[in-house]
């Protein structure tokens, strides 16, 4: 068992028991990773954030009867999509969820790049930004997801990628310029 | 550090400790970026330029420190929510306060008709619950009863000591579009002119502490509003497609920071038709969508937009140019591409020095 592991178990216990700053503590640590799992699967920043804070809501009211979990962040990822999954029922749009949950490589091809583009809201932007994506190599898309979208260190993204630390900051370096020249106007 | 470091927007952008301070996950990170805004104020086009793009890749997540907040106040209401039996004896106690002071307000209509009814400029008891958008930027909340509000530059809002249980009372000061979810506790918008009641709509308000305006403009659904004129107590019932404005004769001194607002005297009151648009291309909502309109208005008058929009303090010091009138539309421009913008309708020369922008004949 990782040392990870082991110490989100820790932290499962001590939520049961009433401590809060453990509950936020854990909330903070996986925030994102979990919204992130979420948008993979419906696109929607907003429902992802609702149902991770659903989950954890739940999770803090049912604290003194919790059970023991074997993998506190498994358990998390498998109740935020069923969460997800729930949200989506109500607005009737499950097939569209199904349709858009990204494999890990659809996600790097054009699931991200979709993503980011709707969510704007403003018609110019959206142009802009669908150009300046289109202008990036595979390899630059890539980088900038795991920096910018999954948070890596440039450490982390190095070894995921297996390349140095510096080719990496320049390909994201040089990535950020053409987005900048696409999306600024100075 | 020296400033020639950061040229380009990208320059920070690649930074781990940039991007810890967009995504405030780090307090050092916060700090090290803030007072080096402060220290660079040259550079702050650039800074937000880099802030922007960042959301823009991240997938609009909010930065951790607001998601926390939010949390926190989930479950702090939920276990409110609890403890049933004290709601109980809450909601049995407000039916009999609201049926006596129906009962107390019949009475005064009918016997006291000729004296008018004070409303005081009654504030609810307020949460530690505060959402806040500095100038310059803009910010969407959910409550934790569902309701969605987008907040305007420069504004704040207050959630009632209970909101959520029992009653829901936000306090605004400033601009926001409210998307209220329905259900039977009304929810009740406070601001220094007046208060809106609801129970599931969507409507958005403008109500700036330094402007003269007030203004309602209904989406959706229905909305009554109540005003706090100092003389006599006014409902207004407002039908979709309407806008309410309240002119007033003077602003309150902004200088003193009195944390009350005193009654202000109206000098009209306004109701008006929207002009029928699909709803991102009206003109109430405009920032919304990221644009920022101006109808044959006064520089002077929509010059605290522009202040607060691009954060800014912009200074105008000859009369007539503050009469000057422009009809406008800005969306990505920069300040200095608005201005210029303006240039071009009526003349005029402007200087930048950091925020302060003078402008001058």
């Amino acid at each position: 068992m990782s040392n990870s592991i082991i110490k989100q178990q820790l932290i499962w216990e001590k939520i049961s028991l009433g401590d809060k700053s453990a509950f936020l503590n854990l909330y903070k640590e996986l925030y994102y990773k979990l919204v992130n799992y979420g948008i993979r699967i419906c696109q929607d920043t907003d429902l992802s954030a609702e149902a991770v804070d659903d989950v954890f809501v739940y999770i803090w009211n049912k604290r003194a009867s919790l059970s023991r979990v074997e993998n506190v962040e498994s358990y998390l990822t498998t109740s935020t999509k069923r969460r997800i999954l729930r949200l989506l029922d109500k607005k009737k749009k499950t097939e569209l969820a199904l349709k858009n949950s990204f494999s890990e490589n659809e996600w790097y091809d054009a699931g991200y790049e979709s993503f980011i583009i709707q969510m704007q809201t403003d018609e110019l932007l959206k142009q802009r930004l669908k150009q300046a994506m289109e202008n990036l190599t595979f390899r630059q898309k890539q980088l900038i997801i795991l920096k910018f979208f999954d948070g890596l260190t440039y450490e982390d993204i190095a070894k995921q990628t297996n390349q140095s630390i510096k080719t990496a900051y320049n390909t994201i370096y040089d990535a950020l310029k053409v987005l900048r020249k696409a999306l600024v106007y100075n | 550090m020296s400033t020639g470091k950061f040229k380009y927007v990208e320059d920070f952008l690649i930074q781990n400790s940039f991007q810890m301070y967009c995504a405030r996950s780090d307090a050092q990170c916060v700090k090290y970026w803030e007072n080096y805004i402060k220290s660079n104020p040259d550079q702050l086009e650039n800074i937000q330029e880099a802030k922007r793009l960042y959301f823009i890749l991240n997938g609009a997540k909010k930065p951790i420190d607001e998601s926390l907040l939010n949390l926190s106040n989930k479950i702090l209401y939920k276990k409110h929510l609890l403890s049933k039996f004290r709601i109980n004896v809450f909601k049995v106690a407000a039916v009999f306060i609201s049926i006596l002071s129906i009962g107390f307000v019949l009475y005064q209509a009918r016997f006291n008709q000729e004296s008018s009814l004070k409303v005081d400029n009654y504030f609810p008891e307020t949460s530690d619950a505060m959402y806040q958008a500095m100038n310059g930027e803009r910010k969407s909340v959910n409550l934790p009863d569902g309701t969605k509000v987008l907040l305007n530059a420069g504004s704040t809002l207050t959630l009632g000591h209970d909101f959520n249980n029992g009653d829901r009372n936000v306090i605004l000061k400033g601009e926001a579009l409210f998307d209220v979810v329905h259900n039977k506790t009304p929810f009740t918008v406070y601001t220094k002119d007046f208060n809106i009641k609801v129970l599931g709509t969507k409507f958005n308000v403008k109500a700036y502490e330094d402007e003269l305006e007030t203004v309602t403009s209904l989406i959706s659904g229905s909305i009554q509003m109540e005003l706090k004129n100092n003389t006599n107590k006014q409902l207004i019932a407002l039908n979709p497609g309407e806008k309410l404005t309240i002119r007033n004769k003077s602003i309150t001194s902004t200088n003193t920071n009195k944390p009350t607002i005193t009654a202000q005297e109206i000098e009209e009151i306004k109701l008006s038709k929207i002009i029928k648009l699909p709803e991102s291309l009206m003109s109430e909502t405009a920032w919304v969508h990221n644009r920022i309109e101006i109808h044959e208005e006064k520089f002077g008058e929509f010059k605290k937009r522009l202040e607060r929009w691009y954060n800014v303090k912009i200074e105008i010091s000859d009369p007539a140019i503050q009469k000057y009138t422009f009809t406008a539309i800005f969306t990505t421009e920069s300040i200095k591409e608005a201005l210029s913008a303006l240039q071009k309708a009526k003349y005029f020369s402007y200087t930048i020095n950091d925020n302060k922008i003078i402008i001058t004949n």
